[in-house]
């Protein structure tokens, strides 16, 4: 079955998915989910599997109303959920919402982006097979306030089930080592780290997030090494997580909407497992860098993925009506 | 060991049978071949690429090739640097021309432009900086295919300019904003082919734009004619002829070499 959600309230938020593997094949970015761990989890935790469309919110609020039961989690960011102007449970749960209510998420109190999965998934357009935005093409499904979306699970039966969260699960702290700001971004030596003098300001200044940051990169302000090499780097492919020092003053990390090829010299890489947390940082957010060993980086993206089988070895989810006030 | 004179790369292993591969992050390597010989550089990374595509082992994440670099994500769940790496070297050690039949099925492709004007703004400057007329540049352009080396970022043909306008000059301030469709460009001794539509932010010299369908942005599974390895042949027409070649896919043709 299917279900209508009309949007209320949004801005800009779009509709995304783990993007486009085989994109590469045209010199396409990924794309997808710039917190890939949160909207693989929003998924898990309806039972979707983990590559199911859903919404991506990059600092903004969501409102939106159901004509049938919907099966919806709300991951990513901290964000406080209302049903019917009433607060409900946090996020990171399975919620059920029951047809006709009225549903708010709030901008985020703390990190930079929500996803917002339904059971079933949304119908949307694709290009390459993935509904996630391309920046190039000017491909991308916007929502706005009165934008309708079609949920493909919608209206499906959840009354009887239940799912409850494993305590071994620990969301807080999966939560907290996602947006906590206070831990370094962990990165590996890029191949032309030699090209800078001071690499150790690196790791050891400050930088501060700039609104001036997208799906294609965040960019951080602070004091910089400076480039001593000034022999030109021939454009070639360029993994996501690459940190680039444009200019003086200047920190990029390129997210997974990044160009494949660059002519930059980049410095160090952030490591798989601290994408996310890359991606979660929001303007004003102060953050700093710090290298790791190969086995460190693998250690915390093998936590993440083992996180992940746990929670979707609980799947799927099946709730009771009365789950979310129990929650509170 | 090495034969390879180089600036010093983190973890990089180079080797002395012109090849550089080390880490890039950790879930990414890259390959930077040094033989010396651009076309046998360019044959080679893509040859590794195509290569690693078709194995489709399920640890490879990406797999992208340019001019001389070849660039593999893996899944580090899965499988470690150092296995991909011996791999990647077991194969190189026993590279042989089979790797590089890709080459052996290459077409040509007719590509109609309207040079100059609204179509190509750059025309009569890069005309005048390569000492030419307007009308021998688009002869000289036309004259011969260029090989496509890789695809470009976005979509789109990078080609190896061999014709004789070389060192095109980029613009000193790179062109943003209104994008004229199949656009056709020079920079350096290169020359581009874009799609419709989109952003770009481009230093690159427009001098004609193409009425033909580059890329087809609404097909998943053939979105362009064309593979790396495929020349393209450039063909003059007049703007009365646009619409007639609107949205029309290229065309291979017969070319004798």
């Amino acid at each position: 079955m299917t279900a209508t959600i009309e949007v209320i309230d949004t801005f800009e938020a779009v509709v995304q998915d783990a993007g486009r593997p085989n994109g590469d094949r045209f010199a396409l970015p990924r794309s997808g989910a710039s917190d890939l761990f949160s909207f693989r989890a929003a998924n898990i935790l309806v039972g979707n599997p983990e590559n199911t469309p859903a919404v991506e919110l990059t600092n903004t609020a969501f409102s939106w109303r159901s004509d049938e039961d919907l099966l919806v989690a709300v991951t990513g960011a901290d964000v406080t959920v209302k049903l019917n102007g009433e607060v409900m449970v946090y996020s990171w749960r399975p919620l059920l919402i029951v047809a006709g209510s009225t549903v708010e998420v709030s901008e985020p109190h703390r990190g930079y982006r929500a996803y917002v999965a339904f059971r079933g998934g949304i119908d949307a357009p694709r290009r390459f097979g993935s509904v996630a935005p391309l920046l190039e093409r000017d491909f991308a499904t916007v929502l706005g306030p009165g934008s309708r979306l079609i949920v493909l699970g919608g209206g499906d039966d959840f009354s009887r089930t239940t799912w409850s969260v494993p305590s071994t699960l620990m969301v807080d702290a999966i939560r907290q080592d996602l947006l906590g700001e206070e831990k370094p971004i962990a990165v590996r030596p890029g191949p032309n780290m030699n090209m800078f003098d001071d690499l150790h300001l690196l790791y050891q200044e400050q930088y501060e997030m700039t609104p001036r940051s997208n799906a294609i990169g965040v960019r951080l302000s602070g004091e910089t090494p400076r480039r001593s090499d000034p022999t030109e780097v021939l454009s070639r492919t360029i993994p996501i997580g690459s940190i680039e020092i444009p200019s003086t003053g200047e920190v990029i990390i390129l997210l997974r909407s990044r160009l494949l090829t660059a002519g930059y010299p980049v410095p160090a890489v952030v490591v798989r497992a601290d994408l996310e947390r890359a991606a979660q940082l929001r303007p004003g957010a102060v953050t700093c860098f710090r290298e790791v060993s190969e086995n460190e980086a693998y250690a915390a993206l093998l936590r993440q993925e083992v996180w992940l089988n746990e929670l979707a070895a609980y799947g799927p989810p099946v709730l009771s009506r009365d789950m979310s006030s129990e929650e509170k | 060991m090495s034969d390879v004179p180089e600036v010093s790369v983190v973890g990089a292993v180079v080797g002395s049978n012109g090849y550089e591969m080390g880490p890039f992050g950790d879930s990414a390597l890259y390959l930077q071949f040094r033989t010396g010989d651009e076309e046998e550089d360019w044959k080679k990374a893509h040859s590794v690429i195509n290569w690693v595509r078709g194995q489709d082992y399920g640890f490879v994440v990406s797999a992208y090739a340019t001019y001389e670099t070849a660039f593999i994500e893996f899944d580090p769940i899965i499988v470690r640097l150092e296995a991909v790496q011996a791999i990647l070297d077991q194969l190189l050690a026993n590279y042989s021309s089979p790797l590089e039949t890709w080459l052996s099925q290459t077409r040509v492709f007719d590509v109609p432009v309207v040079y100059g004007g609204h179509f190509g703004m750059d025309l009569e400057e890069v005309a005048s900086e390569q000492g030419m007329r307007t009308d021998e540049l688009i002869r000289e352009h036309t004259r011969v295919p260029f090989t496509i080396r890789c695809f470009s970022p976005g979509g789109g043909a990078m080609m190896a300019n061999t014709s004789e306008i070389q060192n095109v000059p980029r613009l000193s301030s790179p062109r943003i904003g209104t994008i004229p469709p199949g656009r056709v460009t020079l920079a350096g001794t290169q020359c581009g082919l874009q799609p419709e539509g989109g952003r770009f932010t481009s230093g690159w010299r427009i001098i004609g734009c193409s009425p033909a369908l580059v890329m087809d942005f609404e097909s998943d599974t053939q979105p362009v004619q064309f593979q790396v390895g495929d020349k393209l042949l450039f063909r003059a027409v007049d703007k009365s002829e646009w619409d007639g070649y609107r949205s029309i896919p290229l065309q291979e043709i017969e070319v004798d070499t």
